[in-house]
């Protein structure tokens, strides 16, 4: 015998039960554009998905009610349900039918606008009555600018409200509501609910956990998937209940936050791609993304094996920070990462990056992006000392309505819309304003974020990786910055200094320790570059030099190993300022007296030239060269 | 009041005649007769949709509507609001059955829906039987006046059309198809359930795609 399931009732259903005895105006907002289950058999069958229009008017129907009425500014009153409603509804209030519907504006001076319509029919006692005004947010512009006219309009329902009746039905006395469906309660005048006896506001909620995980019970699992897919697939997973219970529990934490209709429009989609149910959860990001196939998954693996002697190549003297950032890309690669969290939306991998300036930090971020996703544009990067003011999230998140700017959106989240796979790189963190920080961490635990405009952007696909300066200067007693790393401190001290002073930053001066606990063991400390390090940097940037300019201008350069020795020597005199060090020193001792001398001798292409010294001392920095085959 | 007995309509010609020469005389027609139609409400135009013929040329083009067997399992009424709702009763008693892959089931299937109903103009002798959970065979005499002009054409359209209605009314994953002429096969071929998803039948060769999916013809022998 077939079992129906226990009814699931949403909460805003259980608040509508309660105050639609109690309260004449009932105002709900929210989520009023989606589509519901309806819990219960009545004038609809138990979980058919219906608008929420629909549903109302079965509710009340089914509750004894004589008339559910629903007006919007565009048709005026209408009963699309049951059209003998709105003839009675006529008549009680004494108005005309037009083609189907009352017309009636919403503000005016005429007997027949809507809130005068409403208080006829909330006054009246023949007939339990209900009229919902769907669209509210859309009757006036904004509240803060309400003309005399939309002001009485909404005085009138006010008073409505306040002097409704009661109907004696054959289930009960009943009172006449005016319920409202409105996107945002601000989209309201606040005088109109607030301090407002008669008022209740039931807000209206994505569907939680439980509703998303009764979409997949039962029969209605099968209608995600086309008959041929469920026929094909469905007898393996009879056998293995335990893997079909994971696939459907992956998948409802992959849905969090979204509206009944947006997992129908997906259901429609895995049917439509002929998804197999073993790629069940591939659909979301198909939906989300617009992609197929998910970056993370075609991943080339082989490559990532290579991918420290690649990164190598780029940055120089960071054993220990590449192999934790590989670490944890190889934790993403491989769907490990959130397996300790119940919440599998989480960004991909968070990284934060410490150290000296110029140690490879950002160019670490950069390299990474090219490894994962094929192009360094990938990598998005923010600086942060731009975020510094209190209104700085709004230029990361965008502005509310109503504000300047509110049609831009915010910069973070239409990069992330744009691109939702990549590595989005924030510098010097410890300069945003605090208040960009509490985002973060919304993004870190939850991995989304609701922009200005209200839409939902998902940062689960992305890799987060900050990178701050902070452990290498600390203020002493007298509040004077002083070094507390230096270059002669070995990198096991250098590492537990620059972490300790990390923790003390979040720990005691910022008072956020949450924040410390989400990047967790993450924290990546980059070394200074040490002088073999240095000499293999310099290597690197003056045979990129020499291979440009014989690629370009086919001028093909040699150094004599003397006055090589000699450029090194001046290069990596001094670390303190890291890779970004040596290369000023290789611009103003290299590129800069190079230039001059071809500009001089007129050399503009194909020329074998030789480097015989490097002039480091004289100033400015000079050159002595011969062109090959004769004296310069 | 009165003289309304005087308008009274009279619709021989002689009147017609006389309301003419009055009209030119006194430059006024007679309004009782002459007056304009009241003009009549005009009631919105049925839109129709024209559809080409079918022939060999655009046989391919077209298929049935696909059973969602699924949400006919799931749903008692037609969740879409067009199917019948008599033969989404049928579908919702069937789906279980269909969907566990019995062949009982799928022959009842075939029979209530007749999907090669529309063919009978293209092929003769029709017969379906199904091979299993995922494969339907079909098997159908050439029509002689369709073998003299493009005889590849002709057995690669029919057969494609073939498969494309039995993948609509089952979920099978195979539709092999067997063209004869006579007592001789003239083509065999199968076609696989991927071989068809998200093609554009519009713009495909029928004699190229049949190939692609292995068709082996006997035609030259014949």
């Amino acid at each position: 015998m077939h079992m129906k399931e226990t009814p699931l009732i949403p909460k805003w259903h259980k608040e509508l039960e309660l105050f639609s005895g109690i309260k004449p105006l009932l105002i709900m907002e929210g989520n009023v554009t989606d589509q519901y289950r309806y819990p219960v058999d009545g004038t609809i069958g138990q979980n058919e998905i219906v608008p929420l229009s629909a549903y109302l008017f079965s509710y009340f129907k089914d509750n004894g009610y004589d008339q559910v009425i629903f007006y919007s500014n565009l048709v005026g009153f209408v009963s699309p349900y049951d059209p003998s409603m709105l003839e009675r509804y006529a008549a009680l209030t004494d108005t005309e039918i037009k083609k189907g519907a009352i017309p009636s504006e919403f503000k005016g001076n005429d007997a027949n606008t809507a809130p005068n319509v409403v208080r006829r029919a909330l006054g009246q006692q023949q007939a339990a009555t209900v009229t919902v005004l769907e669209m509210a947010s859309h009757y006036i512009t904004t509240p803060e600018r309400m003309d005399q006219q939309d002001v009485n309009s909404f005085n009138i329902l006010l008073q409505s409200a306040l002097s409704a009746s009661t109907v004696r039905t054959v289930q009960g006395k009943k009172q006449n509501l005016l319920i409202m469906l409105v996107n945002k309660l601000n989209d309201l005048p606040a005088w109109f609910y607030l301090q407002n006896p008669v008022c209740k506001v039931i807000t209206l909620e994505a569907p939680d956990r439980e509703e998303r995980k009764r979409i997949l019970s039962g029969d209605s699992f099968a209608s995600f998937f086309s008959g041929t897919v469920y026929r094909r697939d469905m007898p393996f997973y009879e056998e293995h209940p335990d893997e079909l219970e994971r696939l459907k529990e992956k998948f409802v934490g992959l849905t969090e936050g979204m509206t009944f209709t947006e997992l129908d429009e997906m259901r429609k989609l895995c049917k439509s791609e002929e998804t197999p149910i073993r790629d069940l959860c591939k659909i979301v990001d198909l939906y989300k993304y617009g992609v197929k196939e998910n970056p993370w998954s075609t991943l080339n693996m082989s490559s990532l094996k290579t991918a420290k002697q690649d990164f190598e190549k780029r940055i120089k003297g960071q054993d220990t920070a590449l192999e934790r950032t590989l670490d944890v890309v190889k934790r993403a690669v491989t769907g490990m990462n959130g397996l300790n969290s119940s919440n599998t939306q989480k960004p991909k991998g968070v990284l934060f990056y410490a150290g000296p300036t110029g140690t490879g930090k950002t160019e670490t971020a950069k390299a990474l992006a090219e490894k994962l996703f094929g192009d360094e544009s990938n990598c998005i990067r923010f600086d942060m000392s731009e975020y510094g003011q209190s209104h700085s999230d709004q230029k990361l998140m965008g502005a509310p309505p109503g504000y300047v700017g509110y049609e831009a959106g915010g910069q973070l989240t239409n990069a992330v819309k744009k691109n939702p796979f990549s590595i989005l790189l924030f510098d010097e963190i410890e300069k945003a304003h605090t208040s960009i920080l509490d985002k973060f961490l919304q993004i870190l635990e939850d991995g989304r974020m609701t922009d200005g405009q209200g839409n939902t952007v998902y940062f689960s696909e992305c890799i987060i990786i900050f990178t701050s300066n902070l452990g290498i200067y600390v203020k002493d007693a007298f509040g004077n910055r002083e070094p507390n790393v230096t270059m002669d401190m070995p990198y096991s001290e250098v590492q537990t200094k620059v972490r300790s002073a990390i923790e003390d930053y979040f720990k005691l001066e910022l008072g956020r320790p949450e924040i410390l606990n989400r990047i967790g063991e993450n924290i990546v400390v980059f070394d200074y570059i040490r002088p073999e390090a240095a000499k293999l940097i310099l290597k690197s940037q003056v045979s990129k030099i020499i291979s440009r300019l014989a690629e370009q201008k086919n001028i093909r350069i040699r150094i004599e190993d003397h006055a090589y020795e000699g450029l090194e020597k001046a290069a990596t005199f001094d670390l303190s300022n890291g890779g970004r060090g040596i290369g000023n020193q290789v611009e103003s001792l290299m590129i800069n007296p190079l230039s001059r001398w071809l500009f001089d001798h007129e050399v503009t292409e194909n020329a074998d030239l030789v480097i015989e010294t490097f002039e480091t001392a004289a100033n400015p920095p000079a050159i002595r060269c011969r062109l090959e085959g004769g004296e310069a | 009041m009165a003289d309304d007995k005087y308008n009274l309509p009279l619709d021989n010609d002689f009147t017609k005649q006389l309301r003419k020469i009055a009209g030119d005389l006194w430059g006024k027609a007679d309004t009782a007769v002459e007056a304009e139609p009241k003009p009549k409400k005009e009631k919105p135009k049925k839109v129709v949709v024209d559809q080409p013929p079918i022939g060999i040329h655009n046989l391919w083009k077209t298929a049935d509507e696909t059973i969602d067997w699924t949400d006919a399992m799931s749903h008692a009424m037609p969740s879409d609001g067009l199917t019948n709702p008599k033969a989404w009763r049928f579908f919702h008693e069937k789906a279980k059955d269909v969907l566990a892959g019995k062949t009982e089931a799928y022959s009842e299937v075939l029979k209530f829906s007749n999907p090669l109903g529309e063919l009978v103009e293209f092929a003769e002798g029709i017969s379906i039987r199904p091979a299993g959970a995922e494969r339907l065979e079909c098997r159908f005499t050439a029509k002689e006046k369709y073998l003299e002009e493009n005889p590849r054409k002709y057995c690669a359209a029919v057969s494609i059309r073939i498969a494309r209605d039995l993948f609509a009314c089952l979920p099978v994953e195979e539709v092999a198809v067997q063209v004869v002429s006579g007592e001789e096969e003239i083509m065999a071929v199968t076609y696989r359930r991927e071989q068809l998803l998200h093609r554009n039948f519009n713009f495909l060769d029928p004699e190229v795609f049949a190939e692609e999916c292995g068709a082996e013809y006997q035609l030259e022998d014949k």
